[in-house]
This record gives C-alpha cells, sequence and structure tokens, in this order.
C-alpha cells in the first residue's frame, strides 16, 4: 500500500469509528465496531514493524500513534458497551485506558490525530456518565529492576528513556516484580485514575459508588467503626494490567 | 527531597571502593535497612541515563540488595544527588545540567495533555569543614527553573 492509501485507510477507520461514539447506537453494531478496530489496530501495528524494519524512525512514529488512537476510540466504545451491560466499574477503566493510549498517540508530532477532539469527548463522558470521584488510591511499592519495553534488555543497560518514543516504540520498563508495599496514600492527582473508590458505608449498608445499589449489611465489627466515624470502603487500589501501547 | 544522610550505603559509595576521583554523580538512596537493602527512586534508570547523554557517569548501587521504589501519584520523584567538592570545582556547569536533566526528564515522562508542570527541588551546599550549609529551593513551573541558574551563580560565589 502507498502512503496516501494508508492514510484514506486511516481516515475511513476513524470516521465509521466515531460515528460508533454515539451512545445510542445499537449495542450489537457498536460490539462489531469493536472487532473492526482491533483488526485495524493489527494492521497499522504491521505498517509500523514495517517502517521500523526498513528503517523510517518518522513513519514508524506515526504508525505509532495511529494505533494509539485507533485503540484509544476502541477503548471508548468498550466503555459505552459496558455501561449498557450494567458493569460500570469496568466500563471506567475502559475510559481510563483510553486516556492513556490518547496520551502516547498524541505524544507524536504529525500524528493524524483526526479533526474529531477526542479528548474532549472523554473529558464529556467522563462528567455525564460516570460519578465524581475527589480522591484516588495511589500506592508506592517497591519492585525489582524491570526489562526496557523497547529492546528488552534490563532497564538500566539500555540507552533507552522511559517516556520516549524510538521508531514507533514507546520506552517503558516492564516485567517488574513488585516486593512490598511502601505506602498508600488518597490522592486528588494519581496517576492511574482507575484507582477509585468501588463500594462505600452507608446507613448500615456497602453502597455501589457506581450505581447506588445496596450491595450488603456491614457486619457488626464494621458497624463498630462506622459508629466512631469511620468510613468503609472497597477500593480499586492498583492496576497491574500492562496496556498495549506497542 | 531528602535530606543528605551520609549512611553506611553512602560511606560505602565515598570510600574507597569506587574512585571518586574520576566519577561525577552519586545518588543517595532513599533509604536502606540494618540487612544491606537499598531502595532507590524508580526514576533512577532513566535520570542516569539522561546524565550520562550530558556526559556525567552516576555512580549507585546496582546489587541483587537494591530495589526499586515506584510511586503511583501524579508527582515525579527524581533522586537525591551528591556532588563532591573537587568534581565541582572541575566542572562548575554541573548544576546547571543537572538541572537541564531534570527538564528533560520531566519531558520524556509527562504528556502533552498535562496542561501545566510544576517542580520542586533544593540545592544544598555542605561545607563539612566549616560545619555550615547554603541551600536554594525552587517550587515553580518548569519554564521557571532558568530562573534558579542565577540563583546558583550566586551560591557558587
Amino acid at each position: 500500500m502507498t502512503i496516501k492509501e494508508i492514510k484514506t485507510l486511516y481516515e475511513k477507520t476513524m470516521g465509521e469509528a466515531i460515528n460508533y461514539l454515539t451512545f445510542c447506537r445499537d449495542i450489537s453494531l457498536q460490539k462489531k465496531e469493536i472487532d473492526e478496530l482491533e483488526k485495524n489496530v493489527r494492521i497499522f501495528k504491521n505498517f509500523k514493524w514495517q517502517a521500523n524494519r526498513d528503517k523510517q524512525e518518522k513513519l514508524s512514529n506515526l504508525f505509532f500513534g495511529c494505533h494509539n488512537y485507533l485503540n484509544s476510540v476502541k477503548n471508548c466504545i468498550e466503555s459505552i458497551v459496558l455501561l449498557k451491560e450494567n458493569q460500570p466499574e469496568r466500563a471506567w477503566d475502559k475510559l481510563m485506558n483510553a486516556e492513556v493510549f490518547y496520551s502516547w498517540a498524541s505524544k507524536v508530532n504529525d500524528c493524524l490525530l483526526n479533526e474529531f477532539c477526542l479528548m474532549d469527548y472523554m473529558k464529556k463522558m467522563e462528567e455525564l456518565l460516570f460519578p465524581h470521584f475527589k480522591v484516588y488510591s495511589s500506592l508506592g511499592f517497591t519492585t525489582t529492576k524491570g526489562d526496557c519495553s523497547v529492546c528488552s534488555k534490563k532497564i538500566d543497560e539500555c540507552e533507552h528513556i522511559e517516556g520516549n518514543i524510538y521508531s514507533g516504540f514507546a520506552c517503558f520498563e516492564k516485567n517488574k516484580k513488585v516486593l512490598d508495599i511502601d505506602h498508600s496514600a488518597l490522592v486528588e492527582n494519581p496517576r492511574d485514575r482507575r484507582c477509585v473508590p468501588i463500594e462505600i458505608s452507608e446507613n448500615g449498608k456497602m453502597i455501589n459508588y457506581f450505581t447506588l445499589k445496596e450491595m450488603r449489611d456491614l457486619n457488626e465489627k464494621e458497624k463498630e467503626e462506622c459508629a466512631k466515624g469511620h468510613l468503609q470502603a472497597k477500593w480499586a487500589m492498583m492496576h497491574f494490567e500492562e496496556l498495549d501501547i506497542n | 527531597m531528602n535530606d543528605l544522610k551520609y549512611t553506611n550505603v553512602n560511606s560505602r559509595i565515598f570510600s574507597n571502593e569506587y574512585d571518586i576521583r574520576n566519577k561525577s554523580i552519586f545518588f543517595i538512596p532513599r533509604e536502606t535497612d540494618a540487612k544491606g537493602s537499598i531502595v532507590y527512586l524508580q526514576s533512577i534508570h532513566s535520570f542516569s541515563k539522561i546524565l550520562k547523554n550530558k556526559g556525567f557517569e552516576c555512580v549507585y548501587e546496582k546489587g541483587d540488595n537494591v530495589s526499586y521504589l515506584e510511586q503511583h501519584s501524579v508527582d515525579v520523584f527524581l533522586p537525591t544527588i551528591a556532588i563532591l567538592l573537587d568534581f565541582y570545582l572541575e566542572n562548575k556547569d554541573v548544576i546547571n545540567l543537572i538541572i537541564e536533566s531534570v527538564k528533560t526528564y520531566i519531558s520524556s515522562v509527562s504528556f502533552p495533555k498535562d496542561e501545566k508542570v510544576n517542580v520542586r527541588f533544593g540545592i544544598e551546599m555542605v561545607d563539612k569543614k566549616n560545619n555550615t550549609a547554603t541551600k536554594i529551593n525552587y517550587d515553580g513551573p518548569k519554564e521557571g527553573i532558568d530562573e534558579v541558574r542565577k540563583c546558583i551563580k550566586e551560591l557558587k560565589k
């Protein structure tokens, strides 16, 4: 394929995908679109590999931006589908994943980000479809030394710097083993916004923070703690899933 | 920023185990324990590479007893650095270059959507002989770091 044909394919894919970001679209059509996007993410990754093999750094980076942008849209549609299927916690995770993919895509200069303002759309989705989270959990933990995501060497044995993109591949540390939890904190600005409250105590019950549905009665010990003014909460403390950025 | 403390491991780093005259920058561990375990901040890997690109070799422990602290807040934490006087006198621009490296690191790990990036750091010059210390603290946007250089000139006098 020529670059012009690839660009046309990308614009066509994006144009169709954005159409399914509208909430009221049929869920089965949205699922079909998710499959289509998955396929196109793979296609653009293949373009990237070819450009990488041909040592075309700028083009490799461009395709990196494309597949991450497509993945971002895909995660947004998945978030909508999960909301329709009454799985708001997973829908929130998907929306946050979409933000991460978008952030990586936006690191690429001249990325074909499309005229559609996906970031604004995601912000609106967040405001209108999910509860407001005042604080998030933030863990501090010690790990072993991991590997470089670009060259797979130990992270201190190569020259790649975290956060940079090298010929279409983002550098981050992977395959780390968590050794110990150092601290946990509640913060307004976490690195991982998937770490949100899932259930909180209210009037002797645990209430789902997303749906407000009563989940269970508090046990005696929990009731005693609540009587002292303590809040009982079930919290997503940490996500170990590594997103498919590369 | 951590205090400059001469813990056991730092004593070892500053001892004959390393040729400190030809080396330049030392990373101070965040903590050490009685068993000899050492904890550095996770940012040490990329930050040391950025410094290396500017021509400085960094000294820190890399053995099996080392672990790395990762903090999942949006804040970026960089290791505490120690520079010896001999090296500083031969490389008077080192502080400027370290500050430049901080900017490079922050630009690498932040995303374009991060509208405002604030930086906080302290520079402390310790004169052990006269038991004195001079300190400069900065807390503000990363663009303002250049202003700190003027203060550093004062510190050098």
